[in-house]
């Protein structure tokens, strides 16, 4: 084969581009940077992860013997796992793991004897519980329990628009679901079935912020000299750089509303800066993954294609337009965007995605 | 921070990787990531040719872009930002597989298995499948820097005096490489 063949041989080696991939890697790469103060930051997280993991060790392994119960309560009582960009499973002793996804937080509730029980502060937590005779397993989030007998589980609490969104997915076995509130009905879930509520901040277990109303998605202009931005958690006279981080450290700490106002406020009076492309992609993807507004989504990654910072986000933030538009029911942009991602990236990493996508 | 030059790129808007790697100097981290998204598939596609059907790659990358950061001081042409991370990726992986091929002498690793009909992605036209099979079927019994060397040449298509760059040696000893390399390749016809 001559050289132009190949170089078209690099293109046909089989590999997963994916943006998760990219994503957990960058993750991965963000938390090894930054110096000594990120370094320690580290070390007290993993100590605490690993003191968290010990505890629900501890819970476990006494669970049985009533009489050691007075004792061991002081060790487990508050114990938190609490993750950042990566993942964490735990094996309890009786076989069963619990998987904490990235940026999520699982506290140790109320345990007796016979039975244990995990809150989800945030995030999500997965669940292969093994079935154990006379002892319950309770999963808790934003005021819904999930109890369970052995089965395979997850349950998340995120933030969506209206507060915070609980979600429970079964993927073996069945799940008996009481909803947050007073009187609240018990529902069972069935393997390969979902529940979902979505609960106002308020009613939470986990108290958040209080949440100001959300900023309407708007065409991207200056503010107007001297008027204070409206969106929530960033200071009106705050630079690029800092409403930049401030959005991350928002997003890392599961405040997702918060962080998408900040990334807006920035788009808004920031619109030129160089950050503003990745702030629009990182935006577009919030509204899209976490808060389920698609057609702020749209938006958001409108910017981020016209103010992509590589060509590679460019890709994969047209990609996502082509989605979100179609989960908006927006025929018109959908077609548009499959049109142009097809003709700018015809061996794109999203190429198939992309062609399947059905605008209609 | 410094002033951001608004060159034109690739994708027609945004900083160029120079105006970016003067921004992560600056330490700014949001240059540092941009960096990172503009050129993760890049050494990412690179590290899995170079280590196909390998569940090091992810932290090889990683090892990779974190090197890379931290020494971005280092890097005379910023614009050229890169070729140069795709020359420390080259240089990790030859590292990684002449340690492998040692622990292997000494029975502590397993030898490295590749799967060669997997490597091609499906709907691959049909002589490049076989050209890349023909590939992938021999380097594992290659020495480091012989199978660098192929891989750069029939896979990314890269001239002599580019994986001289890469690899961090002379044209005349990529040369040799290539020629212990395609010799092996032919008897395997």
């Amino acid at each position: 084969m001559n050289d132009h063949d190949n170089e078209r041989l690099a293109h046909h080696v089989r590999v997963d581009l994916s943006e998760e991939r990219v994503d957990r890697l960058w993750g991965g790469v963000s938390a090894r940077l930054g110096g000594p103060r990120r370094a320690r930051g580290w070390v007290w997280a993993g100590a605490a992860l690993c003191v968290g993991a010990a505890a629900v060790a501890i819970v476990v392994t006494r669970g049985n013997d009533p009489a050691k119960q007075g004792t061991v309560a002081s060790a487990w009582e508050g114990a938190q796992l609490e993750t950042a960009a990566d993942a964490l499973s735990v094996t309890l002793v009786d076989g069963s793991s619990l998987k904490v996804e990235p940026r999520s937080r699982v506290e140790v509730g109320d345990r007796t004897p016979s039975a244990l029980k995990l809150v989800v502060a945030r995030g999500r937590i997965a669940c292969d519980v093994t079935h154990r005779e006379g002892r319950s397993f309770v999963v808790a989030a934003g005021g819904v329990e999930v109890r369970v007998v052995g089965t395979r589980f997850s349950v998340a609490n995120e933030e969506a628009e209206a507060g915070r969104r609980v979600e429970v997915r079964v993927e073996r076995g069945v799940v008996e679901v009481r909803a947050a509130g007073p009187g609240a009905e018990v529902v069972r879930v069935e393997a390969g079935h979902s529940w979902s509520q979505v609960t106002k901040t308020e009613a939470l277990a986990a108290p958040e912020p209080e949440t100001a109303p959300e900023v309407e998605a708007e065409p991207i202009a200056p503010a107007p000299a001297g008027k204070p931005h409206a969106a929530h958690g960033a200071r009106p006279a705050a630079d690029a750089r800092e409403l930049f981080e401030q959005a991350r450290g928002q997003w890392r700490a599961g405040h997702i509303a918060e962080a998408a106002r900040t990334y807006q406020a920035l788009l808004v009076s920031h619109p030129r800066d160089p950050r503003a492309g990745l702030a629009a992609f990182e935006l577009g993807r919030l509204r899209m993954d976490r808060l389920n507004d698609m057609p702020g989504a749209v938006q958001a990654l409108e910017q981020a294609v016209a103010l992509a910072p590589g060509a590679e986000l460019r890709e994969d933030a047209l990609a996502r337009l082509v989605a979100a538009s179609a989960a908006a029911h927006d025929r018109a942009r959908c077609t548009r965007a499959r049109t142009r991602y097809l003709t700018d990236y015809p061996g794109g990493v999203h190429h198939r995605t992309v062609s399947a996508a059905t605008c209609d | 921070m410094g002033v951001i030059s608004r060159l034109p790129t690739r994708s027609g808007a945004g900083p160029t990787d120079a105006a970016l790697v003067a921004a992560a100097r600056a330490g700014e981290p949001w240059a540092q990531e941009a960096l990172f998204r503009r050129h993760a598939r890049m050494a990412l596609g690179l590290a899995h040719r170079l280590l196909p059907q390998d569940n090091e790659v992810d932290d090889l990358v990683q090892d990779c872009f974190v090197s890379a950061l931290n020494r971005l001081s280092s890097l005379d042409n910023p614009q050229a930002f890169a070729a140069w991370l795709g020359s420390i990726v080259v240089r990790a992986v030859g590292k990684r597989l002449r340690r492998r091929r040692l622990l292997s002498r000494l029975g502590l690793r397993v030898p490295e298995e590749i799967d060669a009909d997997a490597i091609a992605a499906p709907s691959v036209p049909g002589d490049v499948a076989v050209e890349l099979r023909r590939v992938y079927a021999v380097v594992s019994a290659l020495p480091a820097q012989a199978r660098v060397a192929l891989i750069l040449r029939r896979v990314d298509g890269l001239d002599v005096p580019e994986i001289a760059r890469r690899m961090g040696l002379s044209q005349s000893t990529v040369k040799r490489r290539l020629k212990t390399a395609e010799e092996q390749l032919e008897r395997s016809r």
